[in-house]
């Protein structure tokens, strides 16, 4: 992913690793009571999660492939994918940080993209450590605000993480 | 809450401008997934339904109209963005011929998202054929219209200054003339009325089409 200066007429110049334009719109910022509300809505629905940004104006694809700078259709991941040289995982024991999650819902559609943020083993009561693997994400909750999860701590919307890709070599 | 046919449609508009559904769609990351989420809420499913009514329909245009009349905080979204934008996939998932004002004023809605993107769209998938060079002209009640004949992927209706009415059975046009002589007469009536259509009669009589060219007038 490659930010220029300036923008386009809908967005801002924005293209994938081999030169190809990525559509893009920022959004305005949401006053400030509908993020306030969203915030008190989804922390009370997922105690679990941490609010990281009332921030608006970039949706998820726009986290990791435009350092939050705007908003990015899911449609485009597989370009961006493709261009930025990332290449997919097995599945979720073999991700690190900074890698990304993709979540599917039950018909297919990408609802949701994240960015692994932790990894760590869980330990028995005696403090040893068990076989068994935490993952949390960083990620922004479409235009609701960014929050740090367990990665399969979202809303129903956003469905089951179901695939995992690295930009490592 | 469960919204039915005995819920009030007070009741309804408030859910669909409430706090609630408006985060819950707002996960949403694209237009797409915007109106997926509006679809799995109980509110906007009922509210689909009763928009076939045309009296409820023209109700929700209004609402429409009353909500993105408000202005935006300066450096803010518009508040009303959300539900503005799920009036119109209301209106459009229901068919409606008033989507076609209500997206003019969802398109100028200051500081908007949901809202300009579905009228954007609405305007997008409506395009001008070869009938266009018919202009209809109306008297209804108080109100003259002049329109051209449009068919669109997924409709045929009639465009009006400022967007697509509706489909032409909901309109009772007093006569079809070539666009040629109709626009030397009638281009300055144009423009006067594409704010006037809220006060559209709710009933109209059905009209007749005899061939490609000239619909013929019902009234």
């Amino acid at each position: 992913m490659i930010l220029g200066p300036g923008s386009t007429s809908s967005g801002l110049l924005v293209s994938t690793a081999l030169g190809t334009h990525i559509p893009n719109e920022q959004r305005s910022q949401r006053p400030s009571q509908a993020m306030a509300a969203a915030k008190s809505h989804w922390t009370a629905t997922l105690p679990n999660i941490e609010h990281r940004s009332s921030r608006s104006t970039y949706n998820c694809m726009g986290l990791p492939f435009a350092a939050r700078r705007t908003a990015i259709d899911p449609q485009h991941v597989r370009l961006i994918l493709a261009e930025d040289g990332y290449s997919q995982l097995p599945g979720l024991d073999h991700v690190v940080l900074g890698d990304l999650v993709l979540y599917y819902d039950s018909e297919g559609d990408l609802q949701h993209i994240g960015v692994v943020y932790e990894r760590y083993r869980l330990m028995t009561n005696v403090g040893t450590p068990t076989g068994s693997w935490r993952t949390k994400v960083l990620s922004q909750w479409g235009f609701d605000g960014e929050y740090v999860h367990q990665i399969e701590d979202v809303p129903t919307a956003f469905g089951f993480p179901a695939e995992y890709w690295t930009d490592r070599l | 809450m469960t919204y039915q046919s005995e819920t009030p449609l007070e009741a309804i508009f408030e859910a669909i401008e409430g706090i609630e559904l408006e985060n819950r769609v707002n996960l949403a990351s694209s237009q797409r997934l915007f109106r997926k989420a509006l679809r799995r809420e109980d509110a906007y499913r009922e509210l689909v339904s009763r928009a076939a009514d045309e009296p409820t329909a023209r109700t929700i245009a209004e609402r429409v109209l009353t909500l993105s009349s408000q202005p935006a905080e300066d450096g803010y979204e518009h508040p009303h963005d959300t539900a503005v934008g799920a009036y119109l996939a209301v209106l459009d998932d229901a068919t409606s011929p008033w989507l076609a004002q209500a997206s003019g004023w969802g398109l100028r809605l200051p500081s908007g998202w949901w809202a300009p993107k579905l009228a954007r769209d609405f305007e997008s998938r409506t395009r001008v054929t070869q009938a266009s060079d018919c202009v209809f002209i109306a008297r209804l009640g108080e109100v003259t219209r002049i329109g051209i004949r449009i068919e669109s992927s997924d409709a045929r209706g009639w465009l009006f200054p400022g967007g697509r009415l509706g489909s032409a059975d909901r309109l009772a046009p007093l006569r079809i003339v070539p666009a040629v002589a109709a626009r030397s007469r009638n281009e300055d009536m144009a423009f006067r009325w594409q704010d006037a259509l809220i006060a559209l009669p709710s009933s109209f009589s059905t009209d007749t089409e005899s061939d490609s060219r000239v619909v013929v007038a019902g009234a």
